[in-house]
């Protein structure tokens, strides 16, 4: 798309062939869609809001407004700052993992001397994320079990004391595990995305880097990370967003245990919800992530834009 | 003009389709002369599935006309289920619900069909349950579900482990605690435990506030709106489960490993004992032979003062409940006295080995031994107290086994009743 273009809204593009009585057909086109999209997305955003300053629960008859109080109690809530320094150690190890290493791993995987070999790498490396979220958490609490895994023995084959380690099961521990887990399972699918965008890079760069005396350092940092610029911001959102919204991993594998040690705000949205049967409460956590994740959202637009005006 | 008026059309045509896409789906009623009743169970299992669905069968072939649509999923899946469904106003027209504080939640909120007018007009039906089974889920004097499977807690022994070892039946707390000593000497893991799922120390706690606690006072704190758990035999009652923990008599890592897992373990012989209910004894007697293990009364620890102590023991019945919501209240209570009957109940225990909650209605003919001893044995006890985890508030569940979870971990059991204390109170305030 041209510079400038971006800033009009494509149905007005050619303002001046377009006349007024087009411009009422457009809409018109356009309405059956608009209204879903108002219907099913930003209509239980409101209702959310909405009940967020009520205190009811599906299982009761009261309805009874209280105001902020629901985001008082979320602020003063221990359990809350747990789930969100959860989402904070999924957020950076994500980040690390599915941005910094599988970045590495693509570029390993395009250099000449591994050519040959790379496709079958790449199938290994991707096969993970094709998995089912049950079946890897219910393999890996297989995994991590002392009595039954493998972890634990690997680890006294290494000369470790193992009789304190129990991944999953003690507090300190199964935020990490379950993270790790998650890693395990999709570094291959951003490994994927950058050897896409790496195929992209045209080779005449790399020429004539080669021919100006850059070794493979020097191409990586100079010619690999510009050129994937867009790949990694979009790859940073996704990985980011989905920590903050991380659920079924965790719901698998301890179900926010032991205590509340590995809840995340999703599992403890759920929780409130539907265990509690504080609807109120929980619309106001399901505020706070949809307004965490909206800032996340703003920023994408941002950078997306900071790079068609380039 | 014409044109215009066709782009309308079309566009109102495509957002009618769009909204008959969203909407549909499968409607319960009637259609034409056939009516069809949903019904939300929770036996999945391979060895109990084929009962249901051939009496569900049964049913339909004597009430033509009458359909049932059955969704069968698991135990923990239908806790969550059971709130998802009540928050989205779609109860199914047949449930399973457990007794106690589990089914008054939906009574509370007008959500179960009143069965007392059926009852009244058929006493023989409300005659033939055992009665501390079918109270559990009345509500005000009235009845709101009917009992079909019925659960008494025991300790159970692996009898080979014990003979063994030379060991005894344990009558009373200190030789209870005398036994988990010699096995542990041994290197034996005492009991199987585990507690991943954080619901299976609620058994024990259950069981052991029966024990501490009086049972007005328990019914007080039971009750969300006058919950308090100020008595000191809630601290008791916890401090004794984490005594037996930090002994070791529940060996290490558990809340790791789950209770399918210990049983799977207790069953290849791994433990000498297992705190399970009646209701899943016939997988003991499938997987270890009806000699293979024993059953006996959980000890009274010591300081237990109870004025019930010795008679009370937890247990619980599982029922099936109406929705208020049902078009067809008449055809759905059919079913339900359907499933109840002698004839049925019977054969639901000789099937599947799921005791029935009809008086007399566990004998040696229609159930393994093991099991027709264990409810002559549950005579001894009077009075029934609810599973914990059923009988009280959803949030102070939640709060009872996360903080016990921690427990096993390191924390007090002061801390732990503080922690329950604050949520009760949170309850009885939120239930003013």
């Amino acid at each position: 798309m041209k510079a400038g273009a971006a800033d009009i809204p494509l149905p007005f593009m050619e303002e001046d062939i377009v006349n007024k009585k087009n411009k009422k057909t457009i809409w018109l086109y356009l309405f059956p869609a608009v209204l879903m999209v108002v219907i099913i997305l930003y209509l239980p955003i409101f209702i959310n809001l909405y009940e967020s300053f009520f205190s009811w629960g599906a299982m009761s008859t009261r309805h009874e407004f209280v105001g902020f109080e629901n985001y008082i109690k979320m602020f003063q809530d221990d359990i809350f700052y747990i789930a969100m320094k959860n989402n904070l150690i999924f957020t950076v190890m994500s980040v690390i993992c599915q941005i910094g290493i599988s970045l590495l791993i693509a570029n390993v995987l395009e250099t000449k001397f591994i050519r040959r070999t790379a496709v079958f790498f790449r199938t290994v490396y991707f096969i993970p994320s094709l998995l089912m979220v049950t079946v890897v958490g219910i393999a890996f609490q297989m995994i991590y079990s002392p009595s039954i895994g493998i972890v634990n023995p690997l680890l006294e084959m290494l000369g470790i004391d193992t009789t304190n380690i129990d991944l999953l099961g003690n507090a300190g521990s199964a935020t990490y595990a379950i993270a790790g887990m998650s890693q395990w399972q999709y570094i291959g699918y951003t490994v994927i995305l950058f050897v896409v965008a790496i195929q992209n890079i045209p080779s005449d760069l790399y020429e004539a880097a080669e021919i100006d005396g850059a070794g493979a350092v020097k191409k990586f940092i100079y010619i690999t990370l510009p050129e994937l610029k867009d790949t990694i911001i979009i790859n940073t959102i996704i990985t980011v967003t989905g920590s903050i919204r991380e659920y079924d991993e965790v719901f698998v594998t301890t179900n926010g245990g032991p205590g509340n040690a590995s809840e995340t705000l999703a599992t403890y949205l759920y929780k409130v919800g539907f265990t509690n049967d504080q609807m109120g409460y929980a619309s106001a956590l399901a505020f706070f992530i949809f307004i965490v994740t909206f800032i996340i959202g703003l920023a994408q637009m941002r950078s997306y834009r900071l790079d068609d005006q380039q | 003009m014409k044109k215009r008026m066709l782009a309308v059309i079309l566009t109102l045509a495509m957002t009618a389709s769009l909204a008959v896409g969203c909407g549909g789906g499968g409607e319960s009623g009637s259609d034409g002369d056939t009516i069809t009743l949903t019904f939300l169970d929770k036996h999945p299992e391979e060895e109990y599935k084929g009962y249901f669905e051939q009496a569900i069968a049964d049913f339909e072939e004597q009430n033509p006309g009458v359909e049932i649509e059955y969704e069968n999923i698991s135990d923990q899946a239908i806790k969550e289920k059971l709130s998802v469904l009540a928050a989205g106003g779609d109860l199914p027209d047949i449930f399973f619900a457990w007794g106690g504080e589990c089914l008054n939640r939906f009574t509370r909120a007008g959500r179960t069909l009143d069965l007392t007018p059926y009852m009244d007009e058929d006493p023989e039906w409300r005659d033939s349950f055992l009665p501390s089974f079918l109270s559990s889920s009345v509500y005000e004097g009235k009845n709101y579900a009917v009992p079909y499977r019925s659960a008494v807690l025991y300790m159970l022994y692996n009898k080979q482990i014990f003979a063994d070892n030379g060991l005894e039946v344990p009558t009373t707390w200190d030789e209870f605690i005398d036994v988990c000593e010699t096995l542990k000497a041994k290197d034996i893991n005492p009991i199987a435990f585990g507690n991943s799922d954080k619901w299976y120390t609620m058994w024990y706690v259950g069981q052991f506030n029966a024990n501490f606690v009086d049972e007005a006072v328990r019914t007080e704190d039971y009750n969300p709106a006058s919950g308090e758990f100020t008595d000191p035999g809630y601290e008791q009652s916890v401090q004794t489960l984490l005594d037996i923990n930090d002994n070791g008599y529940f060996g290490s890592n558990v809340n790791s490993k789950d209770y399918y897992q210990v049983r799977e373990e207790f069953i290849a012989g791994q433990h000498g004992m297992i705190l399970d209910a009646t209701s899943q004894f016939s997988f003991y007697t499938d997987g270890m032979g009806e000699d293979g293990y024993g059953y006996f009364k959980i000890p009274i620890p010591n300081g237990a003062e109870g004025d019930a102590a010795a008679t009370t023991v937890t247990g619980g019945s599982e029922n099936y409940a109406v929705s208020a919501e049902c078009e067809h209240p008449d055809e759905a209570v059919a079913f339900l006295k359907f499933m109840t009957t002698r004839e049925q109940a019977e054969k639901q225990t000789s099937e599947t080995g799921l005791p029935n909650a009809l008086i007399d209605g566990i004998t040696e003919e229609n159930s393994d031994p093991v099991i027709a001893d264990a409810y002559v044995t549950a005579e001894d006890y009077t009075a029934i107290a609810e599973w914990l985890d059923q009988c009280i508030d959803g949030s102070l569940v939640n709060t009872y086994m996360t903080s016990l979870q921690e427990g096993l971990d390191g924390k007090s059991a002061e801390d732990i009743m503080a922690d329950v204390r604050a949520t009760a109170q949170e309850v009885a305030e939120a239930s003013e």
